[in-house]
């Protein structure tokens, strides 16, 4: 993906194809800010110190019946 | 007693009539669903009413009663349910077309245990499409409608739980809450709503809309009742994994504490310029109130932890696009345009961003948890602003705005409610917002008790109650 900054269309529609989803050229032209406006959010989780490799993803076991 | 008089009650003074047989379920039953036929096409809080079924429940916790068979404070008490909740044989929109006509064929946790409780089902409440949403506005089943302003949004997305509950068309309703869905209803309809701990309640029976954001919680007229719908439906429920197996403790009983020596912390991050004038007026005065009721008032800063939130909406969107891509492509033109631009992009995030997001999660909640080391309670505006016109509740970013005192407490997963504490200009509700430790919603809800014993916000109503 281009840096943040520079997100066009052409990514959004790469991403797209690769989620298996197609977007019409309307749809790419009222995504795309929208995207990049999300990618804001992602961008400041990507600013976090998370070099911690203890912390994890985790999930959980049913207890044993 | 009308009745009128009878949908006015709060579940707590109806229960004791019921249960000395003063007042039969059915009579009650039958003031809510007048109530419904008078007020609600005007501001379209229910999507479905379940009449017969409500007077065949109502009957029997009445003749339960008589036989001296009484099952607790919930015992023929009308209630409705957001429409995302699960119900056998009764249509369950999820306030979608997608789901327009499914009927499911069991019952949610939540309304099970209800049922048990001996509730009665009145029908299912408007709901934000998918619960993606802060205002209730639907091109499917039309909006929701404020009370207290018909032109302005009811807020969302358990919208139509907060009208039915502000006019008397329900004691209490079962909302949900991933980014404030409880609260932003509740604070722009002047009721009390609580998002309990993350796990306290099952969400079995229950569509997602962000698996591990998703909380189960009531609306109701006070925190009282609050308390005595959380004890019905609180506890471990083995078909839902993020249900936690943690010790329930009496709500009701914790109610009965004093604010005395409560520690609270005043949000000052959420008192800043992006709040109005009459907003920070009316949660200063409630500040006063539980100072003068003896809690020991400070002032607390959240920026060490602000710049976590960016894991909310990265976490909230990758979600509900992994539920909803079952749809995406094959009923695309079913969603309204606003959601189904939501998940498009949301179905674009990667992986590893979400995965990260997760685990910023376990830094926020350790840093969450030092910082209420010294505050039992924090506090905040529930919202920056009253409900807003369904014009600009129509505008994108909205949902960013309404959305902006809630959000942190559903990634952190501590509990969150919200209370009436005034009304702005055009007699709008304002609603204070209490946020509590893990597993301390007995603390919150016995500060909002001792609030509500000292004012009289959550007893007014709206002129449309009495139509």
């Amino acid at each position: 993906m281009s840096n943040l900054d520079d997100l066009g269309a052409g990514d959004v529609q790469r991403l797209a194809s690769l989620a298996g989803l197609e977007f019409s050229d309307s749809e790419l032209l009222r995504l795309t800010p929208q995207f990049k406006g999300l990618m804001q959010a992602v961008r400041r989780v990507r600013e976090l110190d998370l070099d911690d490799g203890d912390l994890a993803v985790t999930f959980q076991l049913p207890e044993t019946p | 007693m009308s009745a009128n008089e009878l949908c006015r009650l709060s579940a707590a003074e109806l229960a004791p009539r019921l249960k000395s047989r003063e007042v039969s379920p059915v009579e009650a039953t039958r003031a809510t669903l007048e109530q419904i036929e008078r007020v609600n096409p005007a501001l379209n809080a229910f999507l479905l009413v379940t009449a017969d079924l409500a007077l065949d429940q109502a009957k029997q916790a009445e003749a339960e009663i008589g036989r001296g068979e009484y099952r607790g404070p919930l015992h023929g008490i009308p209630y409705s349910l957001k429409d995302l909740y699960y119900t056998r044989g009764i249509r369950t929109t999820g306030g979608s077309n997608i789901l327009g006509d499914w009927v499911p064929d069991h019952d949610s946790a939540v309304g099970e245990r209800l049922r048990e409780a001996g509730a009665v089902l009145l029908g299912k409440n408007h709901m934000h499409e998918f619960a993606f949403g802060t205002t209730n506005l639907s091109p499917h089943y039309g909006p929701a409608r404020n009370p207290w302003d018909q032109t302005r949004v009811t807020g969302g997305s358990s919208g139509g739980s907060a009208v039915a509950v502000a006019t008397g068309m329900s004691h209490f309703s079962m909302g949900s809450d991933t980014g404030g869905s409880i609260r932003i209803p509740g604070s722009f309809c002047g009721v009390s709503g609580i998002k309990p701990t993350y796990g306290r309640v099952s969400k079995f029976g229950a569509l997602p809309l962000a698996w591990s954001m998703d909380h189960a919680g009531p609306l109701a007229r006070s925190a009282e009742d609050l308390a005595l719908v959380l004890n019905a439906i609180v506890g471990p429920d083995p078909r839902d994994r993020s249900s936690a197996e943690v010790p329930v403790p009496d709500f009701a009983a914790a109610l009965q504490g004093a604010a005395m020596g409560l520690r609270v912390g005043v949000i000052q991050d959420y008192m800043d310029d992006a709040v109005t004038g009459e907003i920070k007026a009316g949660v200063r005065q409630a500040v006063q109130v539980l100072d003068g009721l003896g809690a020991e008032v400070q002032e607390v800063s959240l920026a060490e932890v602000a710049g976590y939130l960016g894991a909310a909406t990265t976490i909230l969107h990758a979600e509900a696009a992994a539920y909803h891509v079952r749809w995406l492509t094959s009923r695309k033109v079913d969603y309204s345009p606003a959601v189904v631009e939501r998940l498009q992009v949301g179905s674009l995030i990667p992986a590893i961003d979400y995965v990260n997001a997760q685990r910023a999660r376990t830094v926020l909640v350790d840093r969450a948890l030092e910082l209420m080391r010294n505050y039992d309670v924090l506090v905040s505006p529930t919202e920056p602003m009253t409900a807003c016109t369904l014009e600009d509740g129509a505008r994108p970013e909205i949902h960013n705005t309404i959305a902006r005192h809630t959000r942190m407490f559903n990634l952190l997963g501590f509990p969150a409610m919200s209370i009436p504490c005034g009304f702005g200009e055009g007699n709008l509700p304002i609603g204070l917002q209490l946020v509590g430790r893990p597993w301390e919603e007995g603390t919150i809800l016995r500060l909002a008790h001792a609030y509500q014993q000292a004012t009289d916000w959550h007893q007014r109503w709206p002129s449309i109650a009495d139509r």
